[in-house]
């Protein structure tokens, strides 16, 4: 009678009791903004092969301004214009549904000069207009034009234009501006100009093209989680890079106990609850079999929910990215987490916080100590691989962009100014008593 | 407190000795300092004097591993019984290998008195073998026992003799030995000027018990005792005693018993073989004891007779008065238990409880001697209790059985009460009652604690189970 | 005054079952168990001794018997309470039951210090015991 009574009691206290991930979501309240959102599009003479014919450009217009006529409701708050050397605004009463359709008849208007764009200029334009309850989308090529030889040394020269820029919005009013760049892909019709002005003509050959979100970092964050700027969701979505200062929350994450491990240890109680295991101990090289494994190296694996970390799959698979404490581990493996292949135990543990992906930690040699996990904030590789500061033979690079890593690179310097401490999206420790 | 020397005569003088160590074993009250047996019987064989000289030699001897000090509790064995003769007995010379007319020398007396003789006794009056005592002839014996004051036992007995020493004789009336030795014994004591301290001794409170015929032997031509004479005998006795003692004061306190009704023994002429089986009359005799031993000097003489308060031929407690029973039966019972116990329960089974483990009584104190003689006095206690139950005019107040799933079905005229709080009956409650003795039951050599222990134990049994207190 | 912490480190002195102990743990389980195991005794045992305090019942096996029923009992208290809410917390994850032998062991476990525990706190409190202050000996 006694037994059942207990048991009972347990079965109950379980059902009542939250996980410590919903009660941290839930504690953060998200203030409900209803930002202003002004769309900028660039209308210069090299972005005209851009609008030719039915093009990705306008479909992605077209879904974005969907999704924000969606998500930021009112009309009048979305506001469409276009830029070049200066800002030309549209027609407060536009449909903002059909707008892409007709861009076209928009795209010039007598008098304006198209000739060419200081993109830095567009920066400190839209930087201007940015407040706290504004954001800024900018659909431009982002290529810088320079006149000279020294391509890279006049690419620098723009880079510490745009880097200056950024900061001097900043010191206005410390304004927390986050940064989304997204590389979009479109056909093009016509005319490209390359560094020296030499022409080009291109016929419905898919060139990048960025989108660049610029806003206060809470409505940022909001606006990350709400519109989808992911492939399917807005038509010629290539790559993403967010430059944003919050770090994620803090992550759950639990080392496991028997998944992918080689070499048996105990969760340290100390440093555990009944959803996490954050320390380790009693570590023992022998396998259950009785064979002496310790020649091999010390591996166990560690479940962490990346979701919230603003960056895209390929990044946080990118063992590269990560920095370790110490030279004592190293990763040997990422990858997202499959129930199938969890021990039954440990994914009793860790189901309810749901991780997504499994670090996998190696130990380098025999010593064995403390390890901290940091996800670096930099650069994803795309940006260099994009990057090109030769763009003579377009035909042959047409994946690529003039100097567009400097423009980045420009950006996050700014922000590496703005908030040097600010260097890992997430870290994490596991603590280790041998 | 006094002591009291206390002469049996005769057969019935040891019977009634033997009842009265039963009772003090069991713990009766006598408010004496001790109790110094005297056997007067020239029946060196006599069955009876054996049993009761053994009996109370065992007794002694287990009183002698007892302390009786005022925290103590214990109450069996306490009253002192004393050997001051070997075997209790004072010495009867010249009644060996010799006739009765050898021992008066007949032959050498004038022809007038052989005239005497020949009138005063018959021929088989003189040609007794008296070895084994007077058989019922009275005659005989006022001869051969007007010897005491010859004796050096007897002198030894008057030289220790104190003042507040009192003197208890007991005889039958009927019998032999007894009828003619107790006046006899008593002109000495209270006449004779050749015994030491003479004035203590002649001023001494002194008592008797007069047992009057209460059995019957079989009629056997072959022998000289015939109960048929019994009566006849007794009535001339009295009268004697009438004129001879009573009226001139020689007894300070007389007590008389006597029933009609009448159990009809083997008739043997002594030795070894007379050994009768113990009577309820013979019990009340030593209770006459116990009110002698509470009494003081009366002026004058003072007579007592007994009585019970029903006529029954089947007595028990109940029919007692209520004097009597006040003072029997919570001691008897007591003991009852006390001797049950032992003889029904076997050391492997005692051995384990806590009383004894606490205690330190192991099985070599249970095989040691003080055990053993205790179990012997026992033995013989509760074969004395069955005697009495076999006799006309039976005394019986226990059931006697040894079923150990009734222990308390014991007493009759009484239904064994429920005792609550607690899982345990018969014997297991007898321990569990042992067990939960402390305080003086812890003190003291083994032997007192084992006395002791028992004796709590089993007050509390009789409180809790026959509301006896 | 971790009850939890403090029984895991009793049992698992004994035996530690990878991944069952764990789950023990995580569970609070080993506080239900620990507590049946230390209390019942206690309490069985004082009555024992002290209410039912029978000589009827004071032989060296009867304290033998009511030990081994004790054991008994709470053998069957940790063979149940682990089994069914080990059983019923992967049924919730789909997840089969990862323990077969496990359970076993850990109960035997159980009963063992349950045999200690008696026999502890029997030398301890029986010598107040009228009649049986010397069971078992």
């Amino acid at each position: 009678m006694t037994i059942s009574l207990l048991s009972c009691n347990n079965k109950s206290q379980r059902h009542i009791s939250l996980s410590s991930k919903d009660s941290i979501s839930t504690e953060v309240a998200i203030p409900i903004v209803r930002p202003n959102v002004n769309v900028y599009i660039e209308n210069s003479g090299s972005m005209d092969g851009y609008v030719n014919g039915n093009t990705e450009f306008k479909g992605a217009i077209r879904d974005l301004l969907v999704l924000l006529k969606h998500y930021y409701g009112n009309e009048e708050k979305i506001k469409v214009h276009f830029i070049n050397n200066r800002i030309r605004q549209t027609d407060t009463q536009i449909d903002l549904a059909t707008f892409a359709t007709n861009i076209n008849q928009l795209w010039r208007v007598q008098g304006e000069d198209r000739g060419s764009s200081n993109l830095n200029n567009v920066f400190k334009m839209i930087l201007d207009k940015t407040d706290k309850e504004t954001i800024s989308i900018l659909f431009s090529d982002c290529i810088y034009s320079i006149q000279g030889r020294n391509a890279e040394g006049l690419l620098s020269d723009e880079k510490s234009l745009t880097k200056d820029a950024f900061l001097t919005r900043w010191r206005q009013d410390s304004l927390k501006l986050a940064t989304t760049i997204v590389k979009m892909k479109s056909m093009f019709t016509g005319t490209y100009f390359d560094k020296d002005n030499v022409t080009t003509n291109l016929s419905g050959d898919l060139r990048p093209y960025y989108i660049c979100v610029i806003g206060n970092n809470d409505v940022m964050s909001d606006f990350n989680r709400k519109i989808p700027l992911e492939k399917d969701k807005i038509e010629g979505f290539d790559k993403k890079y967010i430059i944003s200062t919050g770090t994620a929350d803090e992550l759950y994450y639990s080392v496991l106990l028997r998944t992918e491990n080689v070499g048996r240890f105990k969760a340290s109680r100390k440093a555990s609850t009944k959803e996490h295991v954050h320390g380790i101990e009693d570590i023992d090289m022998k396998s259950r079999n009785r064979d002496d494994i310790s020649s091999s190296k010390f591996t166990f694996a560690v479940a962490v929910d990346l979701n919230n970390v603003p960056v895209e799959e390929d990044y946080l698979l990118g063992q590269d990215n990560y920095t370790l404490g110490d030279n004592n581990f190293h990763i040997k493996d990422i990858k997202s987490i499959d129930k199938n292949n969890i021990n039954a135990s440990d994914w009793v543990k860790i189901s309810e916080s749901n991780p997504t992906h499994l670090i996998i930690l190696e130990a380098t040699g025999s010593a064995i100590s403390d390890v901290k996990v940091s996800l670096k904030k930099q650069m994803p590789q795309w940006i260099e691989q994009t990057n090109i500061i030769d763009d003579k033979n377009i035909k042959n690079n047409l994946d690529k962009t003039f100097g567009i890593k400097y423009m980045i690179e420009g950006i996050t310097e700014a922000y590496q100014i703005i908030y040097p401490e600010d260097n890992n999206f997430f870290e994490f420790e596991v603590k280790i008593n041998n | 407190m006094s002591k009291i020397y206390v002469f049996g005569i005769g057969g019935t003088g040891s019977r009634v000795l033997r009842s009265l160590t039963m009772l003090l074993a069991s713990g009766v009250e006598c408010k004496a300092k001790a109790i110094v047996p005297i056997i007067i019987d020239p029946d060196s064989a006599a069955g009876d004097v054996e049993r009761t000289a053994t009996l109370m030699k065992q007794y002694a001897e287990i009183r002698s591993k007892l302390n009786f000090d005022s925290k103590k509790a214990n109450c069996f064995f306490k009253t002192d019984i004393q050997e001051t003769m070997t075997n209790f007995r004072l010495p009867l010379s010249n009644t060996q290998d010799v006739l009765f007319d050898g021992y008066m020398d007949v032959s050498g007396m004038s022809k007038e008195n052989q005239a005497l003789v020949n009138m005063l006794f018959s021929q088989k009056n003189l040609g007794s073998d008296m070895t084994v005592g007077f058989k019922g002839n009275p005659n005989v014996g006022s001869v051969v026992l007007n010897q005491f004051d010859n004796s050096e036992e007897f002198q030894n007995f008057a030289n220790e003799f104190t003042e507040n020493d009192k003197i208890f004789i007991i005889s039958s009336i009927f019998g032999g030995t007894g009828a003619s030795g107790f006046p006899l014994l008593l002109k000495t004591l209270r006449t004779n000027d050749d015994i030491a301290n003479k004035n203590l001794v002649h001023n001494a409170h002194i008592g008797a018990i007069t047992v009057l015929p209460y059995f019957q032997v079989k009629q056997d031509e072959n022998s000289q005792v015939d109960s048929a004479t019994f009566v006849s005998k007794a009535k001339s006795a009295l009268a004697y005693y009438e004129r001879n003692i009573s009226k001139n004061n020689e007894i300070d306190s007389l007590y008389y018993i006597a029933d009609d009704t009448r159990t009809t023994y083997e008739n043997c002429e002594g030795g070894t073989n007379q050994k009768n089986n113990a009577h309820f009359i013979e019990l009340m005799s030593a209770m006459a004891l116990i009110d002698f031993a509470n009494s003081e000097k009366p002026s004058t003489a003072v007579h007592k007779e007994f009585g019970i308060e029903t006529d029954t031929n089947e007595v028990i407690f109940e029919n007692l008065g209520k004097v009597t029973k006040g003072k029997l039966r919570k001691a008897m019972t007591q003991f009852n238990l006390f001797s049950k116990y032992l003889a029904e329960n076997s050391e492997l089974g005692f051995l384990q409880q806590p009383w004894a483990k606490d205690r330190a009584m192991d099985k070599t104190f249970f095989d040691g001697d003080f055990i053993s003689t205790l179990e012997k006095v026992q033995l013989d206690y509760l074969i004395w209790l069955s005697e009495m139950t076999t006799q006309q005019r039976a005394f019986t107040p226990y059931i006697i059985h040894r079923n150990s799933d009734k222990v308390f079905d014991l007493v009759k005229g009484i239904s064994p009460k429920r005792v609550w709080g607690t899982f345990d009956s018969n014997y297991n409650l007898f321990n569990n009652r042992l067990n939960g003795q402390s305080g003086e039951s812890k003190t003291g050599n083994k032997e007192q604690q084992f006395a002791e222990l028992f004796y709590l134990a089993t007050q509390q049994l009789v409180k809790e189970k026959f509301n006896i207190e | 005054m971790d009850l939890n912490l403090l029984f895991a480190n009793l049992y698992e002195l004994l035996a530690y079952f990878d991944g069952f102990s764990d789950d023990l743990y995580d569970q609070n389980l080993y506080i239900t168990i620990g507590l049946c195991m230390v209390l019942i005794p206690v309490v069985v045992l004082a009555l024992y001794y002290y209410a039912v305090n029978s000589v009827r019942f004071n032989k060296w096996w009867h304290w033998l018997l009511l030990v081994v029923f004790l054991c008994v009992i709470s053998f069957i208290i940790a063979y149940s309470t682990s089994y069914n809410e080990l059983s019923y917390l992967y049924e919730q994850q789909n997840k089969e039951l990862p323990y077969a032998t496990e359970f076993f062991s850990f109960s035997l476990i159980n009963a063992l210090w349950t045999l200690v525990v008696s026999f502890v706190w029997s030398m301890i409190i029986k010598w107040g015991s009228k009649n049986c202050r010397r069971t078992p000996f």
